[in-house]
């Protein structure tokens, strides 16, 4: 299991070229799931400009635990290195280990700590249920829909 | 021989930060990572055999003779693997005398501001100077000694500050906060929000938002308070807009004397009412730069190409907003019914030119008087004194 960071670059040349305007629900759509379909990885990180407030967003898929975790780490930055905008990190299939949501805590308080946006595109299940075991709820801002995203409901 | 993996910065010093490089290369004196945050379970530490450890990496202060771990308190063995170190608690996790630990509660000795940057923790926090203003501080539970300045405050719990908060009058643009639908109403920089209660001696010029109670000692002058559950403020409500759904009681004074509109608004569900504040503020954005794109594409053919994907994507974003402002509103209303609970309690003075709106009813004070209480009754606001007279 590795993250992909070449795969970033590549990606966000894509969408610069492809789909700069046409906001996050068109990138979801259309893209997202081929993208995965082919991705090898069982976790995989890529980012792609969204409007024009330069939102990233970041996809991950698969288990992540502790020997992951340099590698999941460098990918969140990765996210943060492409834009000064708002991150939003899909983790509809991923399963994060204790170790791996506190990781995920680091990145939050680094985000916070620069006054940018975070929010957690539909998170499963086991991420829900680990964060609300651990009182961290209050601590991320949740997306539950496109339309949440595409609205641009972020203040 | 073992060596002693570490999982966080065995070295980090609080008392020695210096700003984080930003990936564009610039430096944000905002954000030094004042704290090393850990959630109950994570790991932390790992013995290993020395040998399976590269050389290169290897810290000779953390190779042992014998195989024990340095388990601090809120630590402890990995249930599966007992050569691990796990957090038992969320926390900061250091050295203390030579064991690992992780403690629930960050002392900040001294103002949050430049030495600390913004601090962001996943227990509970105690200021023991002021949140200096353009700071912010996010913890689980937050008590600040100090004052709140033009800074941000969030807890998912409590947050009790022991000298008030005072924040400037007007807001900067593209904040977090959402602009007042009232022109004359400008908005407070200062905000502070609690997932429970809050308890502070007066505040000026903030926002306050609390799912919970909130409790006033002293004044609140030109605030706007979000309140869940109930209001009580010991000093003047003055200024500024008051939202509660339960029950407000003013010890001191409703409204002012220098015609400043005070305005008490009950009966709603306060955080469905803040995130349609919120929702119109977005859409009258949105209108406007839509209506610009409109301007801007209408003057010739290569512009009406340029533009035509951006209007496509307001129009998409004013779409879902209505949906969900629609969504909202039909929720406000049912809320609505609800509102002949509410009470608003005036043992004090109540001065004329006060706004008061239960559910759907409305009243404006004419005059000054005392000791009332305020109540919906046939979709009217009505009053009366709460002793003989």
């Amino acid at each position: 299991m590795t993250l992909c960071r070449a795969g970033i670059e590549k990606r966000m040349d894509y969408y610069i070229d492809a789909n700069p305007l046409e906001g996050l629900a068109d990138v979801l759509e259309l893209d997202v799931a081929e993208y995965k379909a082919g991705s090898r990885y069982g976790c995989r990180a890529f980012s792609a400009f969204v409007g024009e407030r330069r939102t990233v967003f970041g996809c991950f898929q698969g288990r992540i635990g502790l020997a992951d975790n340099t590698e999941f780490k460098a990918a969140l930055y990765d996210l943060v290195s492409e834009s000064t905008g708002k991150v939003i990190l899909d983790f509809k299939d991923v399963y994060l280990s204790r170790s791996s949501i506190g990781v995920l805590i680091g990145f939050a308080a680094s985000m916070h700590g620069r006054n940018t946006g975070l929010y957690l595109y539909r998170p499963s299940v086991q991420i829900r249920a680990s964060l609300q075991e651990l009182a961290l709820m209050p601590f991320f801002r949740i997306l539950e829909s496109e339309d949440e995203v595409t609205a641009g409901l972020l203040f | 021989m073992y060596y002693l993996h570490h999982y966080f910065d065995p070295d980090f010093r609080h008392t020695q930060l210096s700003p984080v490089r930003e990936p564009d290369g610039s430096i944000s004196p905002r954000y030094l990572g004042y704290v090393q945050n850990v959630v109950r379970g994570q790991v932390l530490a790992e013995l290993t055999d020395l040998e399976s450890f590269p050389e290169n990496v290897r810290d000779p202060r953390f190779i042992y003779q014998d195989r024990r771990l340095p388990i601090g308190p809120n630590c402890a063995p990995h249930e599966d693997n007992p050569d691990k170190i796990v957090a038992s608690a969320n926390g900061y996790v250091f050295y203390n005398n030579g064991l690992i630990s992780v403690k629930k509660l960050l002392n900040i000795r001294n103002n949050i501001g430049f030495h600390t940057g913004n601090v962001f923790f996943v227990g509970d926090t105690a200021v023991h100077g002021d949140v200096q203003t353009g700071f912010a501080l996010h913890a689980a539970n937050v008590l600040v000694k100090g004052h709140i300045e033009s800074s941000k405050v969030k807890a998912a719990g409590d947050v009790v500050c022991l000298k008030g908060i005072r924040g400037s009058e007007a807001s900067p643009s593209g904040g977090d906060q959402q602009k007042s639908g009232d022109p004359e109403m400008p908005v407070p920089t200062a905000l502070v929000e609690a997932g429970g209660n809050l308890r502070l001696p007066f505040c000026e010029h903030a926002q306050l938002r609390a799912r919970g109670n909130i409790i006033i000692d002293g004044s609140c002058l030109h605030s706007t308070l979000y309140v869940g559950g109930n209001l009580v403020i010991k000093g003047r409500l003055q200024g500024g807009t008051v939202v509660v759904n339960g029950l407000i009681y003013i010890e001191g004074r409703l409204g002012s004397d220098y015609s400043v509109p005070t305005r008490v608004m009950m009966g709603y569900n306060t955080f469905d009412y803040l995130q349609l504040q919120k929702i119109e503020s977005r859409m009258t954005d949105l209108k406007d730069r839509k209506a610009f794109f409109e301007r801007m594409s209408s003057r010739n053919q290569v512009m009406e190409q340029e533009y035509a994907g951006r209007i496509n994507l307001v129009n998409r974003k004013l779409k879902a907003l209505s949906l969900k402002h629609k969504m909202l509103w039909s929720r406000f209303e049912a809320a609505g019914k609800q509102a002949s609970e509410c009470r608003l309690v005036v043992p004090g003075t109540v001065m004329p030119g006060c706004e008061i709106y239960i559910g759907v009813g409305y009243l404006q004070t004419q005059e000054t008087d005392s000791d009332i209480t305020f109540f919906l009754e046939d979709d009217e606001v009505r009053q009366r004194y709460n002793s003989k007279r």
